[in-house]
C-alpha cells in the first residue's frame, strides 16, 4: 500500500489536501459532536426521544436494578454528555493552538476570497467558478461552527456549574445552548450532504477520511486557485 | 374534585406553626422550607401595617412550568391538582427551578434532588379531603383546604385575590381585603420565564424547521444537479 502511494506515477496525480493534524482534528470533532448530539436527545425532549434514554438506561439498569429505565438513561446520557463536552473543549483549545502557531496557512479558512453568489452559480446553475483552497460555503460553515461551538461551550459550562450563577442567567444559558444545538443540526445536515452524499464532491471526503491526498484533476475542477498556487511551487 | 388552598393574609399572625408542622410532616432538614413566613412592613412604627405571608409554597399550577422543564418526567400532576416531584425519578438537574416563575422548587443538598410542597399526598389522604399538615395546624384558620371551586367562590369575596390566573390557574389562592398581594413579593403576572419557555416551545419548532429545511434544501440541490446532468449529456464543464 505504502509503496503504491510513494510510486511516482501516483504521486504526480495526487495533491496533499489536508495535513495529519487536520485529519485527526476532524475525526475527533466528528466523534465528539456525534456523541454530544445523541446524548443530548433524551434531555432535549422526553416526549419524542425517551427511546434514546431507554437505550442508555437498559444496560445501566443491569447494575442498578429497581429504578426507572428512562431516569437511568437520562442520567447516563447527562454523564456522557459532560465527558464528551470536556473532550470537545480540549479539542477546541488544541485546535486554536494549532491554528495560531502551527498552521502554515494561517487561518486562511476564515479569510474569504470568493462570494456566495459564486457558490450559487456553481451548485445550482452548473457554471464553473474559480475557488481558492476553500470555497465560500466551506468558509461560511467553518465560521458557523466556530460560533456555535463557542456558544455551546460557554452556555454549557454555565449550566453545568449552575449553582455559581443566578437563575435568570442559567435560563438564558439553557436557551443559548438549545439555539446552538439547532444551528449545529441544520449545519451538519448541509455539511454531510455536500461532503459525502453529493456525488461530485466525494473525493474531498475520501481525502479527509483517508490519507489527506486528493486527485489532481479533482483539485483543478473544485479549487482552481489553490491548484495553480500549489503547482507554481 | 379539584383541591386547593385558600390563604387569608389578613388572618395570618406569622406564628410559624405551618412551617413547623410541615418540617415535622416531611422530615425536612434544617434550613429548608416548603412553607415559610415572610413579613412585610409598610410605614414606620407605630404608624405601620404588617402583613405576614406564607411563601415558598408551591402554587400547584394547572399547567406547571416545572413539569414541562423536567428532564426525566419525575414531576407529575394528580387529577385533583397536586403537582408532585417523584423523588425516585428526580436526578437533581435543576431544570424545574428554571421553569417556575414563583421560585418554589429547591435542591435538597443532602439527597441532591429537587423538592417542594406536595400537598402532603404521600402522608395524607388529601384527595378525599383530609387537610395537609399546614392547614390542619394553622392557629388562625388562615390556611384552609378544600374543594377548589368552593374556595375560589369564597376567595372572590375579598378585595384582592391572587392565584386565579397564571399558568392555567393555581391550586392555591392568596386573599386579602387590605393589602394587594402583589405588593408582598409575588410576581404580578406569573408565567413561565420567557427564556425557559422559548427553548421548550417556539425554538424547538425552529429547530425542526432548520433540520427538515436543510434536508429539503439539500434535496432540491440534488434534483437540480441531476436535472442539469441529464440535460447536459456529456458536457464536461457542468458539475464534474
Amino acid at each position: 500500500m505504502n509503496e503504491n502511494l510513494n510510486n511516482d506515477s501516483t504521486q504526480r496525480t495526487r495533491l496533499l489536501r489536508f495535513s495529519t493534524m487536520q485529519l485527526y482534528m476532524h475525526r475527533y470533532a466528528m466523534l465528539f459532536v456525534l456523541g454530544l448530539i445523541i446524548t443530548a436527545l433524551p434531555v432535549l425532549s422526553k416526549d419524542i426521544f425517551s427511546w434514546v434514554a431507554v437505550i442508555f438506561g437498559g444496560p445501566a439498569n443491569l447494575f442498578f436494578s429497581g429504578t426507572d429505565v428512562v431516569y437511568q438513561g437520562v442520567n447516563v446520557a447527562r454523564l456522557l454528555h459532560r465527558i464528551l463536552g470536556v473532550g470537545l473543549i480540549v479539542l477546541s483549545l488544541l485546535f486554536i493552538v494549532w491554528a495560531l502557531y502551527f498552521d502554515d496557512r494561517k487561518w486562511e479558512i476564515i479569510r474569504p476570497r470568493a462570494k456566495m453568489g459564486q457558490l450559487y452559480n456553481y451548485y445550482m446553475r452548473g457554471i464553473h467558478e474559480r475557488f481558492g483552497k476553500y470555497n465560500p460555503g466551506q468558509i461560511f460553515v467553518f465560521k458557523l461552527v466556530m460560533v456555535y461551538v463557542i456558544l455551546a461551550i460557554i452556555s454549557g459550562l454555565v449550566m453545568w456549574f449552575r449553582s455559581y450563577f443566578s437563575l435568570p442567567m442559567v435560563r438564558f444559558a439553557h436557551l443559548l445552548h438549545v439555539v446552538a444545538f439547532f444551528i449545529a443540526i441544520a449545519e451538519l445536515v448541509v455539511h454531510v450532504y455536500f461532503g459525502i452524499i453529493f456525488p461530485p464532491n466525494r473525493k474531498g471526503a475520501v481525502a479527509m477520511f483517508g490519507d489527506g491526498y486528493m486527485p489532481e484533476d479533482f483539485a483543478k475542477e473544485h479549487h482552481e486557485g489553490w491548484y495553480e498556487e500549489v503547482k507554481k511551487k | 374534585m379539584e383541591k386547593a388552598f385558600l390563604i387569608d393574609v389578613d388572618k395570618c399572625t406569622g406564628c410559624h406553626s405551618c412551617t413547623a408542622a410541615c418540617m415535622l410532616e416531611h422530615d425536612l432538614p434544617e434550613g429548608q422550607f416548603w412553607t415559610k413566613i415572610e413579613s412585610y412592613e409598610k410605614g414606620k412604627f407605630p404608624d405601620s401595617r404588617v402583613a405576614h405571608l406564607p411563601t415558598k409554597r408551591c402554587m400547584h399550577c394547572a399547567d406547571p412550568g416545572c413539569m414541562k422543564a423536567c428532564s426525566t418526567g419525575a414531576i407529575h400532576k394528580y387529577e385533583w391538582g397536586t403537582v408532585e416531584i417523584d423523588q425516585a425519578k428526580c436526578n437533581g438537574c435543576g431544570y424545574c427551578l428554571e421553569g417556575c416563575p414563583y421560585n418554589v422548587p429547591q435542591i435538597n443538598k443532602k439527597t441532591n434532588k429537587a423538592v417542594k410542597c406536595n400537598m402532603c399526598v404521600d402522608t395524607r389522604m388529601v384527595e378525599s379531603g383530609e387537610a395537609p399538615a399546614c392547614a390542619k395546624t394553622c392557629t388562625m384558620d388562615a390556611i384552609r383546604f378544600g374543594d377548589r371551586d368552593e374556595l375560589l367562590a369564597k376567595a372572590k369575596e375579598h378585595k384582592y385575590v391572587y392565584g386565579e390566573k397564571g399558568l392555567g390557574g393555581a391550586h392555591l389562592f392568596y386573599v386579602s381585603s387590605m393589602v394587594p398581594i402583589t405588593d408582598l413579593g409575588l410576581p404580578s403576572s406569573p408565567s413561565v420565564p420567557a427564556s425557559a419557555y422559548l427553548w421548550k416551545e417556539p425554538v424547538r419548532w425552529l429547530g425542526w424547521l432548520g433540520f427538515f429545511g436543510a434536508i429539503a434544501a439539500a434535496g432540491y440541490q440534488y434534483l437540480t444537479w441531476r436535472g442539469k446532468q441529464l440535460e447536459g449529456g456529456k458536457d464536461e464543464r457542468k458539475f464534474k
